[in-house]
C-alpha cells in the first residue's frame, strides 16, 4: 500500500477536551484509504464525533483543546500546520445538530456558501445548487427561508451544503439521526450514488448499525477514547455480546444468529449481517410456531382521548392534519409513526393544548380539550417535549420537578412527597442536587420526563425521546414509559425507532400526509410492507425477515427464538 | 407565521434598483431632511419619502410604526423648546429662581425636528422593504465592507426566527406544566418569565460553538476576502439616474437654506 491510496491517517492521536479529567482519545492510530467506507461507532462519549472535528482541522485549528498530541494527515497536510479552510474542500463534514449548521436566509444561498468561499462562477453555483438539491430531495425549495423548513429537510439541507463542494472525504457525524428511516436509506443511496460516480472516501458515525454494516465496508468500535475492535462489518459484528454490553445494538438477524449459535452450538464463526444471508443461513431442522395472537380489542376500555373530525393548518394553505379521527382508551400503550412532516408532532400537541386544531372536536376524559386552558390539560396531559432544554429552567433537578407542583399551590410537605417519589421512579436520586443543564442528555430528558411526571397526568406525550441516545439509553427510558404504563397511565410515543415500537407497543398509528393510514397492533402493521413504504417507514429488520422466512410477523428477537422448537 | 424582516415581496421599480443607489439615496434624504428647520419646509422632504414609499407598494406594511411615531412627535414639540429658543415669547414658567420661557420659534423647530426624523424613518422603511437582506450584503461587500462583518449580520436575522420559535416552544412547555405567563402583575409577569432566558441562553451559547464550527467546515474566507456571490446586483442606468438626482437635490436643498435663507425658523441650529 503506497502513501498516496491513503487519504487520512492519524498517528497516535491523544485528545484532551479543556476543563475534562480524562482524554477523549487515547493514542489513536488509523488510516483510511481512497474510496473506502469506514463506520465508526462506539457508545455516547467515546470520541466519535471528537475523531470526526479531527480529520478538517477543527482541532486543533479552531477548537481549542488542553492536550493535542500525534499527527493528522489529510492528503498529505498536517492539520496543525494548514488552515480548516485549506482543509474543508477536501473533508466535508456533516454534523448532528442541524440548527446550527444552517446559517443563511434561503435554502439555495445556504447550498452556495460553499462554493462561494470556493470562488466558483455563478454558473458553476447554480449548477450545484441543482445538484446537491435533487439527489437530497429538495428540489423546488430554493426560495424557501431556511427557518421554515422542517427538522428533516433542514438535516438535508446540512448534507446538500456539503455535498455542493464536491469534497473528496465526506463525514456524516450522525447526520441523519432525525430522519424517517426512508430518509435516512436514501441519504446513504444518495452518498453510494456519488462514490460511483466519484472516488469519494465515506466516514460514517451512526446508532443505525443495520446500515452501518451494510454499507461499510471497515468499521471500528470506539469505546472510551480507544478503537476496540477494527475490521469487516462481519469481523466486528462477531462480537455481539461486547456491543451490546456496550449499549450498542447490532443488526437484528446478528443478533438473532448469535442467540442461535449459542443454543443449537451451531459452530458459526460469524453471524450473517442482512436479511439475504440469513435467510440462507437459517437452520432448515429448526421449526417455528406461530406468534402469539394479538392482545384482546382495545375498543372496549374507557376512553381517555376521542378524536373527531380534526383538521389543522398553520398557514391557512397547507393542511397538517386532514380529518383525524381516532379513540384512544385509558391504559393504551401506543406508538404515533410516520415520515418526517406527516402531522405527528401536530396531533400530539392538539390533545395537549398547545395547539388549537382550526377544525374538529377532541375530547380528553369527556371533556371538550379546546374549551380548556393549556394549564387546565397540562394537568391531565402531560408533554414531554423531544428537546428536553427547551423543558428545563431551575437550578436543580429537585427544584426542576417541583416546579410545576408549587404552581398547583401544594402544601410544601406533598410537594416534597410526589418529588421524591419521582426521583425514585425514574432512578435519578443520587443527582437531585445537581444543575440539570450539566447532566447528560439521557438524564437531561430523564429530568425532563420527571417534571411531567410529578403533576400526575393521566395521560403522557413523549415526542421522540430517544433521538441522540445508545439503544441502552433508549430501552431504560422505555423501561420507564412501561413501568408508568402499568400504573395505569395512558402512555402515546412518538418515534422514529421501528423495534422499539415493536417492542413495547400494543397499538401503533402510521399518519402519513396529515391522515391516519393504518391503525393496529404492530404484529399487522408491520406484515403490510407496500403500505408503509408510502409512508416512508421501514419494519424492524426482524420483522421483515420472519415474513421472508414464515409469512408471520415476529416482534423482537427473543419473541422469535422463544417460539423455536427443534 | 411572524415576520422578522421588513422586506415586502413586491416587484416595483425601487424593489429592482442596486442596493448602492439606493444606499446613496437613503444617505442623501437623511441630508435633505437636515436642510430646514421650518416644519413646513420640512413637511416637504416628509412628503418626498412618502411618495417613495407609496412607489414601493409597501406603506401598508409600516403601520406598526405608527405609534411610536405619533408619541415621537409630541415628544419632541414638548421637549425642544426647553433647549432651543427663539424670540417670541408665549409662554413662561416663574420659579424660584429662574425662569423657563417657551417661545413660538422653538415650538415650531421641536416639530421641524419630528418631522425630519419621521422622513428619515419612512426612507429608512422603504430602503429594508425594497432590499433582501441578501442582496444588501452583496451590496455592502462590493463597498468593501470585510465579509466578516457582514456575515454576521446577515446571520442574525437567520436565527431570529429560530429564537422566537424556540422561546415559544419553551414558553408553552412551561404553560403545560401550570406555569402562568400571561397572568398576574407585571412583576408577577417578569418573576415567571425570568428562568424562560436560561435555556435560551444556553441553547443559544451552545448553537453558536457549532455555528463556528459549520461555518468553518465549508471554507469560510477560504480566499480572504475574495469570494463570488450567487445572487448579482445590477447597476443600471436607473441607478445613476437616482444617485444623480440625490445628490443634487442635497445640493439644492441646502443651497436654498445657507446662501437663500429659505426653510428656517432658528437661523444660527442646524
Amino acid at each position: 500500500m503506497s502513501e498516496e491510496e491513503n487519504i487520512i491517517e492519524l498517528k497516535n492521536v491523544w485528545i484532551k477536551h479543556r476543563g475534562q479529567e480524562d482524554f477523549a482519545l487515547k493514542g489513536i492510530s488509523l488510516t483510511v484509504k481512497k474510496g473506502e467506507t469506514l463506520g465508526i461507532i462506539g457508545p455516547t462519549g467515546a470520541g466519535k464525533s471528537t475523531l470526526c472535528i479531527l480529520l478538517n482541522g477543527l482541532i486543533p485549528n479552531i477548537v481549542r483543546v488542553e492536550k493535542f498530541k500525534g499527527k493528522v494527515i489529510v492528503k498529505g497536510m498536517n492539520t496543525k500546520k494548514h488552515k480548516v479552510s485549506e482543509l474543508a474542500p477536501i473533508v466535508g463534514v456533516v454534523f448532528q445538530d442541524y440548527e446550527s449548521q444552517i446559517f443563511r436566509t434561503n435554502v439555495e444561498l445556504e447550498v452556495a456558501f460553499g462554493p462561494e468561499n470556493l470562488g466558483l462562477t455563478r454558473e458553476e453555483i447554480e449548477d450545484r445548487i441543482k445538484t446537491s438539491l435533487h439527489w437530497t430531495r429538495l428540489t423546488g425549495l430554493e426560495k424557501r427561508y431556511t427557518h421554515e423548513l422542517s427538522g428533516g429537510q433542514k438535516q438535508r439541507l446540512a448534507i446538500a451544503s456539503i455535498l455542493a463542494m464536491e469534497p473528496e472525504v465526506i463525514v456524516l457525524d450522525e447526520a441523519t439521526s432525525d430522519l424517517d428511516p426512508i430518509g435516512k436509506y436514501e441519504i446513504y443511496k444518495v452518498v453510494e450514488e456519488l462514490m460511483k460516480k466519484k472516488e469519494i472516501t465515506l466516514i460514517m458515525v451512526d446508532h443505525h448499525l443495520d446500515r452501518v454494516a451494510e454499507i461499510a465496508d471497515r468499521i471500528i468500535v470506539l469505546n472510551q477514547g480507544e478503537i476496540v475492535y477494527e475490521g469487516t462489518p462481519k469481523d466486528v459484528f462477531s462480537h455481539v455480546d461486547e456491543l451490546i454490553k456496550m449499549g450498542l445494538r447490532p443488526p437484528q438477524v446478528t443478533e438473532l444468529f448469535y442467540k442461535l449459535d449459542k443454543k443449537y452450538n451451531l459452530g458459526m464463526k460469524s453471524y450473517p449481517l442482512s436479511i439475504d444471508e440469513a435467510l440462507s443461513a437459517f437452520p432448515k431442522n429448526l421449526k417455528i410456531r406461530p406468534p402469539p395472537a394479538n392482545n384482546p380489542d382495545v375498543e372496549e376500555g374507557e376512553p381517555a382521548i376521542e378524536i373527531r373530525d380534526v383538521w389543522h393548518t398553520y398557514d391557512g394553505v397547507n393542511w397538517a392534519l386532514r380529518g383525524i379521527n381516532l379513540r384512544i382508551n385509558k391504559g393504551e400503550f401506543l406508538a404515533l409513526i410516520g415520515n418526517n412532516g406527516s402531522g405527528k408532532t401536530t396531533l400530539a400537541m392538539s390533545i395537549n393544548g398547545i395547539i388549537t386544531p382550526t377544525k374538529g372536536s377532541i375530547k380528553v376524559f369527556g371533556e371538550e380539550a379546546t374549551r380548556m386552558t393549556v394549564k387546565e390539560l397540562g394537568q391531565k396531559v402531560g408533554y414531554v417535549f423531544q428537546n428536553p432544554d427547551f423543558q428545563l429552567v431551575s437550578n436543580t433537578v429537585y427544584d426542576e420537578i417541583a416546579l410545576g407542583l408549587k404552581q398547583l399551590k401544594l402544601p410544601k410537605d406533598e410537594i416534597d412527597r410526589r418529588v421524591k417519589d419521582v426521583l425514585k421512579t425514574l432512578n435519578i436520586e443520587e443527582i437531585e442536587k445537581e444543575d440539570p443543564f450539566f447532566l447528560n442528555k439521557a438524564n437531561r430528558q430523564r429530568v425532563a420526563v420527571g417534571s411531567v411526571l410529578a403533576i400526575e397526568p393521566d395521560i403522557i406525550i413523549l415526542d421522540e425521546p430517544t433521538t441522540g441516545l445508545t439503544p441502552g439509553e433508549t430501552r431504560s427510558i422505555l423501561n420507564l414509559a412501561i413501568e408508568l404504563n402499568k400504573e395505569g397511565k395512558t402512555i402515546i410515543i412518538i418515534t422514529h425507532d421501528m423495534w422499539l415500537v415493536a417492542e413495547y407497543t400494543q397499538r401503533a398509528i402510521v399518519l402519513n400526509n396529515g391522515q391516519i393510514l393504518m391503525d393496529g397492533h404492530p404484529r399487522d402493521i408491520f406484515a403490510k410492507l407496500d403500505l408503509l413504504r408510502n409512508a416512508f417507514i421501514e419494519p424492524p429488520q426482524i420483522s421483515r425477515f420472519s415474513l421472508k422466512l414464515t409469512k408471520n410477523n415476529y416482534l423482537s428477537v427473543d419473541e422469535f427464538i422463544n417460539h423455536l422448537e427443534e | 407565521m411572524v415576520q422578522f424582516t421588513l422586506y415586502v415581496d413586491k416587484n416595483t421599480f425601487l424593489h429592482r434598483l442596486d442596493p448602492r443607489s439606493k444606499l446613496v439615496w437613503l444617505v442623501c434624504v437623511w441630508i435633505w431632511a437636515l436642510a430646514f428647520n421650518n416644519p413646513i419646509w420640512v413637511s416637504f422632504i416628509f412628503i418626498i419619502s412618502v411618495g417613495f414609499g407609496l412607489l414601493s407598494k409597501s406603506l401598508s406594511k409600516f403601520g406598526f410604526a405608527i405609534y411610536g411615531l405619533i408619541s415621537l412627535f409630541i415628544m419632541s414639540a414638548l421637549m425642544w423648546p426647553f433647549f432651543r429658543h427663539g424670540e417670541t415669547i408665549i409662554y413662561a414658567f416663574y420659579l424660584p429662581f429662574t425662569t423657563i420661557t417657551v417661545e413660538y420659534e422653538s415650538v415650531l423647530y421641536g416639530l421641524a425636528v419630528a418631522m425630519r426624523l419621521y422622513a428619515m424613518i419612512t426612507a429608512s422603511l422603504v430602503f429594508f422593504a425594497t432590499t433582501r437582506i441578501e442582496d444588501l450584503s452583496v451590496a455592502l461587500y462590493k463597498l468593501k465592507i470585510p465579509y466578516g462583518l457582514i456575515f454576521g449580520i446577515t446571520t442574525i436575522f437567520r436565527f431570529i426566527p429560530t429564537m422566537y420559535g424556540e422561546a415559544q416552544l419553551i414558553t408553552l412547555a412551561q404553560e403545560a406544566r401550570g406555569v402562568d405567563l400571561r397572568r398576574g402583575s407585571l412583576i408577577e409577569k417578569a418573576k415567571n418569565a425570568a428562568p424562560m432566558i436560561t435555556p435560551l441562553f444556553v441553547t443559544t451559547l451552545r448553537r453558536a460553538g457549532e455555528l463556528i464550527m459549520a461555518v468553518e467546515s465549508r471554507g469560510f474566507l477560504m480566499g480572504g476576502e475574495k469570494r463570488s456571490f450567487y445572487y448579482e446586483i445590477n447597476f443600471g442606468i436607473a441607478d445613476a439616474l437616482l444617485i444623480i438626482l440625490s445628490i443634487a437635490a442635497a445640493i439644492f436643498f441646502h443651497y436654498l437654506r445657507w446662501v437663500l435663507g429659505y426653510g428656517v425658523m432658528l437661523p444660527q441650529y442646524l
